[in-house]
């Protein structure tokens, strides 16, 4: 029974098929895509397609495809979906959710609701739902940073990498809210009927990882 | 006025309409078979019944009304809350154990544009006042083999793996929580990270990060109870194994399995759970297993047992032949008696169709195909 894995693109993609390819996989038709959506694998009998974060959760939930390399940022956002397991950490495409603020914002110390623009408001309401701090989600879909600069909010949940951005505006990192990495996922029921060819693939990227640490 | 369902509702036009008909007549056949009588219970109950049976009650799934006495009222979301309930009132005089099935419509708030139902349609048996699993899980493969399948898994755990080990573990009812959503979930980087918290001694530690991952036949069984640090889980494997090989014996080898690190999703399962898995469908079409305390929080503490198919997943992955024809009878106004004469005697095999035409002065005959 042949495998079909949906890789998110973008920020992870290279760094996934770097993996597939020193576990042994053919992805030069991923590479080289073209206008071509689904893309066979040219040593094993499974194929790719290239997908956004939140597809790729949503392609796996249902079934589509059986297994999916996705952000732990995008899996702590997409809750309701549940048809899945997350299997694997690739210990790749590292960096993390971070709560940070002007300094004279006085986060954690301000009387009252306080306002907190992001992209994952899910992942922001959890955290401060958490700390029983009471504040007003507003989503943003565009460059978070900004939105403290001019006032409409008091401090942001953000993804941070390298953190340069935020120092280059003066934003402060206040706490770590999780550590993020691209994460192995598979469909449930696609696990229980092509076990044999799943663990293949996820003992395969396990020893890439294990080459990588 | 826009003309459409609510949102996470849908129309089901003739062909799958007589699709789904087909599949629960061919599953309720078996249950009949079995010696399940089928009830049915209203769409709407009370709020507090609910409340009454969960623990935890996810409630922000339910769709609620208020009724004329201002109470809660909710659309039924599963039916073995309302099979309790009648078991414990209209039911409380019948001889035990009580064998009901159904077939019923059962709601759920889904969030917009995931592609999953609101409505759905559930089809299946409670066993109550009973202790004996083997009948009804033989019931359920059956009742899988009629809806005529290729392939499909029916896959046992137990509620009890986790929670008594974890009793002895951890004190915090949170982190008892936790660690099941991620073992239910196999969600395995953060439940290493989970058990690198505590100070666990390693074998203590080996069990609960492998057991998600104990899933297959009888062997997993043997490394469970190698792993088991307590006599209680040892006595729930052989349980589970003295199922398997039963089943087994009986024939149903290559379609069962086990999944210790399943683990309930509705807190009234206090023993045995299985759930189902076929190709095509992306997560279980048949969930059920042991809910002994479920009866006691309604006022009459019996042991019961029981399991639904999920009749959407199911239908869309259901073939059958489905070519039906239509007689027409064409008639002029004049031979209207004889016309409705033939047709009359004609619906005895099959179905008809009337069609006044002043141009014809004879009857004719037409066969058309169903839509």
């Amino acid at each position: 029974m042949s495998l079909r894995i949906a890789l998110t693109k973008g920020r992870l993609e290279d760094k996934t098929l770097t993996m597939l390819e020193m576990a042994g996989y053919g992805t030069e038709k991923v590479r080289n895509k073209g206008r071509a959506l689904v893309l066979p694998d040219t040593v094993h009998d499974l194929d790719y397609v290239l997908v956004k974060s939140n597809d790729c959760i949503t392609y796996v939930d249902h079934g589509a495809a059986d297994i999916g390399v996705v952000g732990k940022d995008t899996l702590m956002e997409n809750e309701e979906a549940s048809n899945y397991y997350e299997m694997l950490d690739l210990k790749t495409g590292k960096c993390c959710f971070i709560v940070a603020a002007l300094p004279e914002a006085n986060l954690f110390s301000k009387k009252g609701r306080i306002r907190i623009g992001t992209k994952y408001p899910h992942v922001a309401k959890a955290y401060f739902l958490s700390r029983n701090m009471d504040v007003e989600i507003i989503k943003i879909d565009g460059s978070v940073e900004l939105s403290p600069l001019i006032g409409l909010v008091d401090g942001i949940v953000d993804i941070m990498e390298t953190g340069s951005t935020l120092r280059a505006n003066g934003l402060q990192v206040l706490d770590t809210v999780a550590e993020i990495s691209a994460r192995v996922i598979v469909n449930k029921a696609s696990w229980k009927l092509k076990k044999e060819e799943i663990t293949q693939v996820l003992s395969d990227l396990k020893k890439a990882v294990d080459e990588n640490a | 006025m826009e003309l459409r369902t609510p949102l996470g509702n849908r129309d089901i036009l003739a062909g799958d309409v007589r699709k789904r008909k087909e599949l629960t007549s061919r599953i309720s056949q078996v249950f009949d078979r079995f010696g399940f009588e089928e009830v049915q219970t209203p769409a709407l109950e009370y709020y507090q019944t609910y409340n009454q049976a969960f623990a935890n009650l996810q409630d922000r799934t339910m769709l609620k009304l208020i009724d004329e006495n201002q109470d809660i009222l909710t659309l039924r979301m599963d039916m073995t809350v309302p099979i309790a309930r009648l078991a414990a009132t209209s039911l409380q005089n019948a001889q035990l154990p009580l064998r009901l099935s159904y077939l019923s419509d059962v709601w759920k708030f889904r969030k917009a544009f995931t592609g999953r139902c609101a409505q759905t349609t559930d089809c299946g048996i409670e066993l109550i006042g009973s202790d004996q699993d083997a009948e009804v899980v033989v019931c359920a493969l059956e009742a899988l083999k009629a809806c005529g399948l290729q392939t499909y898994r029916l896959e046992f755990s137990d509620a009890r793996l986790l929670e008594n080990a974890a009793a002895k573990v951890f004190t915090d009812p949170a982190d008892i929580r936790t660690l099941a959503d991620l073992t239910d979930r196999k969600s395995m980087v953060e439940l290493g990270r989970f058990l690198d918290q505590f100070d666990l001694p390693q074998n203590v530690r080996e069990y609960f990060i492998q057991l998600p991952l104990l899933d297959g036949g009888l062997n997993v069984l043997e490394k469970a109870k190698a792993l088991a640090f307590d006599e209680e889980t040892r006595q729930v494997l052989d349980s589970l194994k003295v199922l398997g090989e039963f089943l087994i014996e009986l024939g149903y080898g290559d379609n069962i399995g086990f999944d210790l690190g399943k683990l309930p999703h509705l807190n009234y399962y206090s023993s045995l759970i299985f759930e189902a898995y076929v190709p095509g469908a992306s997560g279980s079409v048949l969930s059920g297993g042991r809910y002994d305390n479920l009866m006691a929080c309604f006022g009459r503490d019996l042991p019961a047992v029981g399991f639904a198919f999920k009749i959407d997943p199911l239908a869309d992955l259901f073939e059958m032949e489905d070519n039906r024809t239509l007689t027409i009878i064409r008639y002029p106004s004049s031979l209207a008696i004889s016309a409705f004469e033939l047709a009359r005697a004609k619906r005895m095999e099959g179905s008809v169709r009337l069609v006044r035409d002043e141009t014809i002065d004879e009857l004719v005959l037409e066969e058309e195909e169903r839509p």
